[in-house]
């Protein structure tokens, strides 16, 4: 090879490695690792979504916290929660995911399957105060024997009745699954074909069958071990039948109705606004994302739930509604358990969060909010109903699963549609649902 | 220092760099990732090359299909639809009429506002049970449609939207039309050709090179529609206005399928290059260009 061959290589090899360190440079940036350190200070980044009210309380308590520990700054990244899961999802892929995050219950098993994805909070008992938790919570945030998460508030759906519009038709909350199918009728006559006692989207649906499901069975839906239904295709045609009932006897609107008002949240919706459709089955840490929407003095009340006769469990998806994890290559971790107890736990962050993030898990926050009767008396109630109804039943995660949930709308909105005949969805409810179970859960 | 290489290197180095970047290695990127099974939520690092497994699974996968067969209806009503409007608005907006500058930009204005998210939600309220077109179909007595509730009428009015945004495709066309000589029809009004027949033998073949050009915007534009569907319906019901750029979305964001979804981008890809392929092969046919004809006329002389 001549000379000037060799130096034309090594010119361009020169400009190959500036052209890469120049990328790399950009990727840098874009980096920025998890945190930085600078003269003794500590930068954390932590990351949460929720609406406007939320995002107050909580930068309010990022900066008490810091009045607290001036040696720490903790930069805030919040979003609503449309997107929230992409981002955080982008970000933990390419290693930039904040210190702290609030995620959702069933992201551990999107994040860490295996226990690995998150930081293990045992390794910071002496920062995080445990004992205000019950040993259900922290095992709904341990994967693997590693403590992941920390639940913030749990949650369950419950049902939210609009009283108002039951005391027009002049009828009293149902107490039984009877009572409320009677509704349907009582409903349609007394005020007219446009109002429903009940309503909701097809994942709310979902939710509400289950429960009538299990409360028959007193067995989770689905077994992440065996990667099938935990029922009988007898108990899913009863499903099926359940759905059907529902929308004949005018409980539920139909996926016509439903659909004639596009793809809009529910608490978005025109009839549910102004009362027409007088109920939903929804998280109790969400209802007041409901009852803000409602036009002029209506009131909400919690109904009593209803149970099979001879149930000996209720039936709930009860489980953390938002927990707290610290990210697995946090530079930090012991900062970022700090910070998670300060919210949690400590009286100056507890009372700046207030109950934005629904009634807290921890007993030391709840004795503070109630002192200061900032717990709203739906809040209470719901509070005060989980307490007392048999929950014993813990379901799989993957019932959540988008695609599971998917499927079972499929199904059913066929059904509703007149596409496929009532038997046919049992069978597709079992067979179907099978098969999606066994190519999700991995 | 700098001689006017470099200077030159260095003014196209942003739009380089930033196609490098954000056209050119996404698209390497995710025919790679559509080889592989790879999640969203998972390091890169631990997805499986699977071969053409993504894009067998589509001969079984039902979605796809239904998906595929709702994509295509929606193209092929709405763009020739969609120029057939486009070019009448624009014939009508190209006669010597008073305050036509005030036509022309009150045609052009929905599609400044596009497909717009925001114009999608007001579609939504539009057409929804208890909308304004229901409302106003019961003010002179005719019972509301279940517009978005029926899978037939929730694609009409997803195909509205688009043709609704007429506006850009007209704008081309009215540039196309002032390009044509006046002399041609002051000729053909001599001979006593009617209006009618001075479009057909006029206007229509000069217009064709123009024609082709909106004819290819429109189903690059058309196979990609996501706002409609994604706002409006959602894709439903019964997937009724699941079009392909939606199915992408969800398979990748919904479900992190990111290699079944990117492998469907790229079925979504190759169907686009063939639409655009034909239309190209098909041009000698149709598209007609006058500097070519003076130029045979020249050479035989």
């Amino acid at each position: 090879m001549s000379h000037t061959t060799l130096d034309a290589l090594r010119l361009h090899r020169r400009k190959v490695l500036l052209g890469a360190a120049a990328l790399t440079g950009l990727s840098a940036c874009s980096q920025s690792t998890t945190s930085s350190s600078d003269g003794g200070a500590i930068t954390l980044r932590m990351s949460w979504w929720g609406g406007t009210s939320a995002h107050k309380a909580t930068l309010n308590a990022l900066q008490r916290f810091e009045k607290r520990h001036p040696h720490i700054r903790v930069r805030g990244e919040y979003t609503g929660f449309t997107g929230h899961l992409e981002r955080l999802t982008t970000q933990i892929a390419g290693e930039t995911a904040p210190d702290v995050m609030q995620i959702n219950w069933y992201w551990q098993t999107l994040f860490s399957r295996d226990g690995e994805g998150f930081t293990d909070l045992n390794q910071y008992k002496n920062e995080i105060d445990f004992s205000q938790f019950d040993a259900r919570t922290l095992s709904m945030g341990t994967t693997k024997g590693k403590l992941n998460a920390v639940a913030i508030s749990n949650a369950a759906r419950l049902m939210y009745l609009n009283k108002t519009t039951y005391d027009k038709a002049g009828l009293s909350l149902p107490d039984t699954w009877d009572a409320l199918f009677a509704r349907g009728p009582q409903f349609k006559a007394k005020l007219g074909d446009a109002y429903y006692p009940l309503d909701g989207l097809f994942q709310d649906f979902i939710a509400l069958a289950r429960s009538y499901i299990v409360q028959k069975t007193g067995k989770a839906l689905v077994n992440s071990e065996t990667k099938s239904l935990n029922c009988t295709r007898a108990d899913m045609h009863e499903y099926a039948g359940f759905y059907a009932k529902m929308i004949r006897d005018h409980v539920w609107p139909s996926a016509q109705v439903r659909a004639s008002y596009g793809y809009l949240p529910q608490q978005e919706m025109r009839p549910w606004i102004n009362g027409e459709f007088a109920g939903t089955y929804q998280w109790n840490s969400a209802i007041e994302k409901y009852t803000d929407t409602l036009a002029g003095k209506q009131e909400v009340a919690l109904a009593p739930y209803p149970m099979r006769p001879g149930a000996t469990d209720a039936g709930l998806l009860y489980r953390p509604s938002m927990m707290f994890a610290v990210n697995a290559k946090s530079q930090h971790p012991r900062e970022s358990a700090m910070l998670i107890n300060f919210l949690l736990n400590d009286p100056e962050g507890v009372r700046a969060m207030e109950t934005k993030r629904g009634v807290p898990v921890s007993k030391a926050a709840q004795a503070i909010l109630r002192e200061d009767g900032l717990i709203g008396k739906l809040q209470q109630d719901s509070e005060d109903m989980l307490a007392r109804l048999p929950i014993n039943v813990l379901e799989s995660p993957y019932f959540e699963h988008p695609r599971v949930r998917d499927g079972f709308q499929d199904i059913l909105e066929s059904f509703g549609y007149g596409k496929i005949t009532l038997e046919q969805a049992g069978d597709a409810l079992y067979d179907d649902i099978n098969a999606i179970l066994h190519r999700v859960i991995r | 220092m700098f001689n006017d290489k470099k200077i030159g290197a260095l003014y196209v180095a942003p739009f380089v760099i930033g196609f490098l970047l954000f056209t050119a290695f996404p698209f390497v990127a995710s025919f790679v990732l559509s080889l592989t099974d790879a999640q969203l939520q998972d390091q890169l690092g631990s997805a499986n090359f699977t071969g053409l497994q993504n894009y067998t699974e589509m001969g079984r996968d039902a979605t796809f299909q239904k998906s595929l067969g709702v994509t295509f209806f929606y193209v092929f009503i709405t763009v020739p639809l969609k120029l057939a409007f486009a070019l009448f608005i624009a014939v009508v907006l190209n006669f010597k009429l008073r305050a036509i500058g005030f036509f022309r930009t009150a045609y052009y204005l929905p599609s400044i506002l596009g497909g717009s998210v925001a114009i999608a939600i007001v579609w939504r309220f539009v057409f929804a049970g208890d909308g304004l077109i229901n409302q106003a179909l019961e003010m002179i007595g005719i019972t509301g449609v279940n517009w978005l509730g029926e899978p037939n009428t929730a694609m009409f009015s997803i195909i509205l939207l688009r043709l609704w945004q007429f506006g850009s495709a007209m704008v081309v066309f009215l540039a196309g039309l002032k390009a044509i000589p006046e002399d041609l029809y002051e000729a053909a009004d001599l001979d006593g050709a009617s209006r009618m027949r001075q479009f057909w033998m006029i206007t229509l073949p000069l217009l064709t090179p123009v024609l082709f050009f909106n004819f290819i915007m429109q189903i690059v534009q058309a196979f990609q529609e996501f706002n409609g569907p994604y706002i409006i319906t959602g894709g439903g019901p019964l997937k009724s206005s699941y079009l392909l750029p939606l199915m992408i979305y969800e398979e990748g964001f919904k479900y992190f399928n990111l290699g079944y979804s990117s492998a469907l981008s790229w079925v979504l890809f190759v169907i686009i290059a063939i639409f655009t392929a034909i239309a190209f092969w098909s041009q000698k046919h149709w598209v007609f260009y006058a500097q070519e004809s003076d130029k045979n006329r020249g050479d035989k002389k």
